[in-house]
């Protein structure tokens, strides 16, 4: 055992736990603003993990876009719509969240048990280490590169269709006839949550 | 210098990364998307010269490029299926004819959903361009055949179709559908994200053939794992039951244009991907997930028709039997023999029209009366015999009645489940297409046999039938095609199973498949 | 570096994932507060991620193809995290609330 073995070791240790306790975290803990802070500190032990994985291009980008985006446009969202709320009380919340977790500790172990039992063909081909980044351009533009063009129009459409939703703007009127419309269905509603029935009639 | 290593295992292997620009990609198998992609920019173009332009030039700029999508896929039949992107993208019969059916769904619906977007206020540029990338997203899903491809196009095709179901932002049931679909979506993709991550490291490689030979030599747990994780995501494309629950709530939320798309379109790719996955890459475990598929398509037979007979909302009850179609069309990709496929593209094909053509009459008579509650419906016969007639016949050829287009889709159905051996599937299917009836009958029973003090208040208020505001002509001509293809198409019917059978006899996974199966029988 | 003596076995990053993975679940399930939701659902997706990531230097260490495959679910997460938000806020105006209990006008 080298010393460069025993470091990768506990660093591995502690990025895990950081992962794993955080992820905890975010799922337990009642203010959603320190879950997602807490959820940063995930993205960041898995991008450490990257590291150790020699992936020094996917770390780079794991830390840009889920830390430096994702996460920010959480906050931000949080912040947006941060009401406190009295959430109202369900009966047997308690019952149903140990019934879950029953569910995912059996889920756990079941992946545990193929994780651990299966035979990997391991070792494989001898890693590139820092050639990755290289590699990785080869192959976006080569074998995947019908996913990587639909991938712009993805983010082209995603953008354009979030712009959509969340401006305020709205027509007020329709195009051709002039009328005054206001961005609902049209079909009413059924229920009378929505608008008053009687007046309809 | 490295090897870059063989994506494939036929001829296309790579030497160095300077050949990388000698490979031939094939590209010409994804023009059709091409030009999906050139009406997608040029309806964005359109819209920013504002919203009257977006309203007048945004129809013809769809209709070319979906046009031409057809065109050129009619072209690329019976073409040589070689896989192109190195493995990529595989234009074979089979792929052809779900993306036509996905293509000619998004035609079709956009010619409903002209006017429907307009009168809701809704910005028409940016509504065909979302679901321009929805299509293209479906199209590339069907012929996709590596694990990432088939990620990006199935997301691509789901995030549209949030957006899309989001669209009526000022409505809450519309923003609730989509949050709905978008988290139940989002959380179905990440299952299938793991169950995708384990059939790599099960074999070293994304592509889909090359999946399918490892999985053949190491049926472990772990590729049975993955099997369930990826069948689950499937299911949830198809809205199969038990993984329907967003479909009620999204389908009664969501704008019906977007409705009629998301039942037919996203419905079709779905079942692309589905026989992709299943015959092309998991035929080692043939008995497991026709197993699973038998039961799926059990409980989306009964539920989904049982529980249309209690609905009062005309999209909700589209809603579930679009559930109970979903079943049916299981049966044939459960034989696995050439009828049973043969079988699922020609209903595909029916259910188009037919579901297209129901979905046309509500979407006017919504725009004409603003509900879409059955009891609505009351005496509308006197006041709009085509609305009525144009429901009535798509109603009952959906039911399965003679001589529609739908009744021979359903024959031919049952006789290949039959004839492979699917007893429990077809009378469960018989049963439950009688249940169906039922409800269907009951719609067009309200329609016509009410007398004329019976009809619903909004009936008896019924405005005058006009059809010179802009986005209903396109809506008036894709209400006849659809109906006239459900009455006549039955009775000429002939060339779509000949369609049908060569879309099969054209694709090369399927025939391995059935040859692989008919060795079994012999040995 | 040879993987053959690697100090991490590749059984470590597959167990982590595995947690994490059941994690999000577990969070999908519960959270009441729909971006709590989103967030279970990053966590999921950062799962599968480090099962790709290890696989791919652990089996298929001169290929990669787990690296690009996660950088295409690191682009798609983005973009479904945006559409999730925007939705959520066009939602929160009609309603004024996160709570997923209360989102109901649609029958489940």
């Amino acid at each position: 055992m080298t010393i460069s073995s025993s470091t990768e070791q506990i660093c591995f240790i502690l990025l895990g736990l950081t992962v794993i306790v955080g992820a905890l975290g975010v799922v337990l803990i009642n203010n959603i603003v320190y879950s997602a802070f807490l959820l940063g500190g995930v993205f960041m032990g898995v991008a450490g993990l990257y590291l150790l994985l020699n992936a020094s291009f996917v770390a780079a980008a794991q830390v840009l876009v889920y830390v430096g985006a994702v996460n920010v446009l959480i906050l931000f969202a949080i912040m947006l719509v941060n009401k406190r709320e009295e959430l109202k009380p369900i009966k047997a919340l308690q019952i149903r969240k140990i019934l879950s977790a029953g569910v995912c500790g059996g889920l756990l172990i079941l992946l545990f048990r193929v994780d651990l039992t299966t035979k990997w063909s391991t070792p494989g081909p001898a890693a590139i280490g820092e050639k990755a980044t290289e590699r990785i351009g080869e192959h976006l533009f080569s074998d995947y590169l019908l996913p990587f063009e639909l991938a712009s129009v993805l983010l082209l459409m995603a953008m354009i269709g979030a712009i959509v939703l969340a401006r305020r703007d709205v027509l007020t009127s329709d195009v051709v006839t002039g009328d005054v419309v206001n961005q609902n269905l049209i079909e009413k509603s059924n229920e009378p949550i929505l608008i008053d029935q009687s007046n309809k009639q | 210098m490295p090897e870059m290593g063989a994506t494939l295992i036929t001829t296309q292997s790579m030497t160095a990364p300077g050949d990388l620009l000698n490979l031939s990609l094939n590209a010409s198998a994804v023009i059709p998307e091409g030009f999906v992609l050139l009406a997608l920019i040029g309806t964005l173009l359109v819209d920013l010269a504002g919203e009257k332009t977006a309203a007048k030039w945004s129809p013809p700029i769809c209709y070319f490029g979906l046009g031409s999508a057809l065109l050129f896929l009619s072209l690329q039949w019976n073409g040589n299926p070689d896989s192109s992107f190195l493995g990529a993208f595989l234009a074979d019969n089979l792929a052809i004819a779900f993306r036509s059916v996905v293509a000619l769904s998004t035609l079709i619906s956009l010619l409903i959903s002209w006017r429907y977007a307009e009168k809701s206020g809704s910005p028409v540029g940016e509504y065909a361009a979302i679901l321009l990338a929805a299509t293209l997203g479906g199209m590339l899903l069907c012929g996709s055949t590596d694990l990432i491809s088939i990620f990006v196009s199935l997301e691509t095709l789901s995030v549209a179709s949030y957006l899309l179901s989001g669209y009526l932002k000022r409505d809450a049931r519309s923003s609730e559908a989509a949050l709905k679909y978008l988290l139940v979506g989002s959380a179905a993709a990440a299952v299938f994200l793991y169950g995708a991550s384990l059939l790599y490291g099960l074999s070293g490689s994304t592509n889909l053939q090359v999946i399918g030979i490892a999985l053949i030599n190491s049926p472990t747990p772990l590729a049975a794992l993955a099997l369930v994780f990826i069948l689950a995501t499937v299911a949830f494309k198809i809205a199969a039951v038990p993984f329907h629950q967003w479909t009620p709530d999204v389908y009664e939320g969501s704008p019906t244009p977007v409705v009629a798309f998301l039942s037919v379109g996203s419905k079709a790719a779905g079942f692309g991907l589905a026989i992709r996955l299943l015959v092309g890459c998991f035929n080692a475990f043939d008995t497991e997930w026709k197993l699973l598929f038998t039961v799926l398509a059990v409980l989306s037979m009964s539920l989904g028709n049982i529980v249309a007979l209690a609905q009062t909302s005309m999209k909700r009850m589209l809603a579930y039997s679009s559930i109970g179609q979903a079943g049916f069309v299981m049966i044939g990709l459960v034989c696995g023999t050439e009828d049973g496929y043969a079988a699922m593209i020609l209903y595909m094909a029916a259910y188009l029209f037919m579901n297209l053509g129901a979905f046309a009459c509500i979407i006017l008579f919504s725009l004409r009366t603003g509900s879409d509650r059955i009891s609505d419906y009351a005496g509308l016969y006197q006041k709009d015999p085509l609305i009525t007639l144009g429901l009535s016949l798509c109603l009952l050829s959906l039911g399965g009645i003679p001589p529609m287009l739908g009744f021979f889709g359903k024959i031919y159905l049952f006789f290949a489940g039959w004839a492979d051996g699917q007893y429990l599937l077809v009378i469960v299917g018989l049963i439950t297409s009688v249940i169906s009836i039922y409800y269907y009958i009951s719609v067009i029973k309200m329609m016509v046999v009410k007398e004329p003090q019976e009809a619903s208040e909004l009936v008896k208020s019924y405005p005058l039938i006009k059809w010179e505001t802009m986005g209903l002509p396109p809506l008036r001509f894709a209400l006849l095609t659809c109906v006239l293809a459900t009455a006549i198409g039955g009775i000429v019917s002939n060339p779509l199973f000949q369609w049908a059978n060569s879309a099969v006899a054209g694709t090369p996974i399927l025939q391995q498949a059935l040859e692989i199966a008919y060795k079994g029988n012999l040995g | 570096m040879n993987i053959a003596s690697a100090p991490i076995p590749l059984q470590g990053y597959l167990l982590i994932a595995s947690m994490l993975f059941c994690i999000g679940v577990w969070g999908l399930i519960n959270s009441r507060n729909a971006v709590r939701v989103l967030m279970s659902i990053e966590l999921m997706l950062n799962a599968v991620n480090i099962n790709l990531m290890a696989f791919s230097s652990y089996i298929d260490g001169d290929l990669i193809r787990g690296q690009v495959f996660t950088v295409f679910v690191i682009t798609v997460a983005a973009a479904e995290a945006a559409v999730g938000l925007a939705i959520l806020i066009s939602l929160y105006r009609n309603r004024t609330t996160v709570d997923m209990e209360s989102f109901n006008l649609l029958k489940w």
